[in-house]
């Protein structure tokens, strides 16, 4: 198992002088599913856009399987996949055509072209859309678009930025399993998020970054011992009263209600304890993380 | 050879004109036609002709820069901010494309797109003047020259637009005054006395001679001079190009 990428001192400081990173340093090994976690703001895109290049690296080292970033810029994008925070593909092209382009971004021989990409649009279940215009997609087929694209050069390092940011609670739980697929195949996957669940359900290493500091490195379950609970609002598909709940649920209003989440009592219990009742639950919207209660105390001198 | 990568964004730019063609392609040649049937069939008698030359065939050459300037100019400018508006500009910056080739994809879209319209109003042009080309190889070069020139311009323009509204501005305020003062419609020894002098900063002036040279074999300025002169804007305005692009001026934090 080597190294698949390594981060030494990195900084980043914007025009307009603003300090997004500050000497942030850790390792990430291949095969890890390795969670990069901070709130809003913490610099966790600004370190994926020095990692793909969208933004100069000005300070400090980056190496991506041995590679130096600075010397050799190209051979590493052709290693890296990108999934960014937001939509970015061309909205009046066609879901293939947006593929294919990036194929041949990439390289791909024109034979291999067409296969792959049937593959790929088979995998993420956008077969059936692919001669649709990307703007008349769903969000939820937007963003697995979006993951097509960026395993379309069968990249080393997978980076996903918020995948499930603004997602509806189905295509998150598609979105999980198939990325634990990808990573059980052997991917080394990156992932931001400022949603701790995520980061526990799916990975095995994290970093914590705040305010552009890196607060935290090592095993996700070394992280979790740190956290204790995590605020959650349901909001369900028809309305419910207080008795159809369990009983550890506050109850709002008819379509709503918040629960506490603990480590005992995980996300994942409580939503087969909804299924068992039949309680339709349309999203959830984490009301106060764990990991921003623990970073409040951190920034009030906490130590973690 | 060209590498894929390369000729993968090439086909993407000539591919997103030729399929707006009606909005792309169409317009200009309407409008170049339109100015040579009525200057030449409604007014022509009365304006006369312009060094020996009868006024529909003098202001002919000018038309088909006009045309080849805007439409060349317009497709890397909108093509760009358009791709920076979308953030899909991201897909191209990520992808193992070098700057130079990101740079020669685009204004490959500029260039086809320019040489289209310069052809379809030459075409126009001939049929409606009967005026044959005089210098069919300079005239090749001179569709080349002015495309890229006019693509890098606009390519800069796309670069460092924030909103829509900055890349009319350009073609609005600048290029189109700068056209009609280029002496499309005129020789200079008909501009008033003090406009001569400055005439010669015009830049687009040198694009129309050459035009007018290879059309026409008519020029203002020695045909060599006028080579020499777009040959040097074109170094200045590709490595300024290439200087913006590299700092990522524009896209790039
Ligand atoms: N281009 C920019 N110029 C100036 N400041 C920026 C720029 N991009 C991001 N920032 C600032 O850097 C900080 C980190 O942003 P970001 O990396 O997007 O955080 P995150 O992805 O963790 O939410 C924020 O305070 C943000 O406002
Ligand atoms: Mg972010």
């Amino acid at each position: 198992m080597s190294t698949a990428l390594n981060i030494k001192k990195l900084s980043k400081v914007y025009t307009d002088g603003f300090k997004a990173l500050d000497r942030v340093s850790f390792d990430v090994q291949e095969g890890d599913f390795f969670s990069l976690l901070g709130p809003n703001g913490a610099g966790k895109t600004s370190l994926i856009n020095i990692l793909t290049q969208l933004n100069r690296i000005d300070e400090g080292h980056i190496e991506v399987f041995g590679l130096d970033l600075r010397k050799e810029p190209v051979n590493i994008k052709r290693m890296i996949g990108l999934v960014p925070q937001e939509f970015n593909f061309n909205m009046f092209l066609t879901v293939q055509q947006i593929l294919f382009y990036s194929a041949g971004y990439y390289g791909l021989s024109p034979k291999a072209q067409a296969p792959r990409i049937n593959m790929i649009l088979k995998k993420l279940n956008l077969f059936e859309k692919r001669h649709v215009m990307a703007r008349f997609l769903s969000g939820g087929m937007k963003r697995r678009l979006m993951i097509a694209r960026a395993l379309i050069h069968q990249p080393k390092i997978l980076l996903l930025d918020e995948p499930t940011a603004g997602v509806d609670v189905e295509t998150r739980q598609e979105t999980w399993a198939f990325l634990k697929q990808l990573n059980q195949e052997g991917l080394t996957i990156i992932l931001t998020t400022h949603y701790l669940e995520e980061a526990e359900r799916l990975c095995n290493q994290a970093a914590v970054l705040h305010l552009g500091q890196l607060r935290f490195s090592g095993s996700m379950n070394a992280l979790l011992k740190t956290f204790n609970e995590e605020y959650i609002q349901f909001f369900f598909s028809k309305p419910m009263t207080k008795l159809d709940l369990p009983k550890y649920f506050k109850w709002l209003n008819e379509s709503s209600a918040c629960v506490t989440v603990t480590q005992r009592r995980t996300l994942q219990k409580v939503f087969s304890e909804c299924e068992k009742r039949s309680i339709k639950v349309d999203r959830i919207d984490v009301l106060e993380s764990r990991l921003e209660r623990t970073l409040t105390g951190l920034s009030k001198g906490k130590k973690l | 050879m060209i590498l894929l990568p390369l000729r993968t964004l090439m086909y993407k730019e000539i591919y997103r004109f030729l399929r707006l063609w009606r909005q792309t392609l169409i317009p200009t040649v309407i409008s170049s036609s339109l100015f040579m049937m009525i200057f030449g069939k409604v007014l022509g008698d009365r304006i006369g002709s312009v060094q020996n030359i009868d006024y529909p065939s003098f202001i002919f050459p000018g038309l088909m820069m006009l045309s080849m300037i805007i439409s060349s100019f317009q497709n890397t400018a909108s093509s760009f901010y358009g791709e920076k508006f979308q953030k899909s500009i991201e897909e191209i910056l990520v992808s193992p494309l070098s700057n130079v080739e990101v740079i020669i994809g685009f204004l490959t879209g500029g260039v086809v797109r320019g040489c289209i319209c310069g052809v379809l109003v030459t075409i126009v042009g001939i049929i409606i003047t009967g005026t044959p080309i005089a210098h069919p190889v300079i005239f090749l070069m001179t569709m080349l020259l002015v495309t890229t020139f006019f693509a890098a311009i606009g390519m800069i323009n796309g670069m460092l637009a924030k909103t829509f509204d900055h890349i009319t501005v350009f073609p609005d305020f600048i290029l189109t005054p700068l056209i009609f003062l280029s002496g499309i419609f005129y020789s200079t020894d008909q501009l008033p006395e003090i406009l001569r002098p400055i005439h010669a900063y015009n830049p687009i002036v040198y694009f129309v001679d050459a035009a007018r040279y290879s059309i026409l074999n008519l020029s203002e300025f020695t045909p060599v001079g006028t080579f020499v002169v777009i040959i040097a804007m074109l170094v200045v305005v590709l490595s300024a190009l290439g200087y913006l692009f590299n700092r990522g001026l524009g896209f790039r934090e």
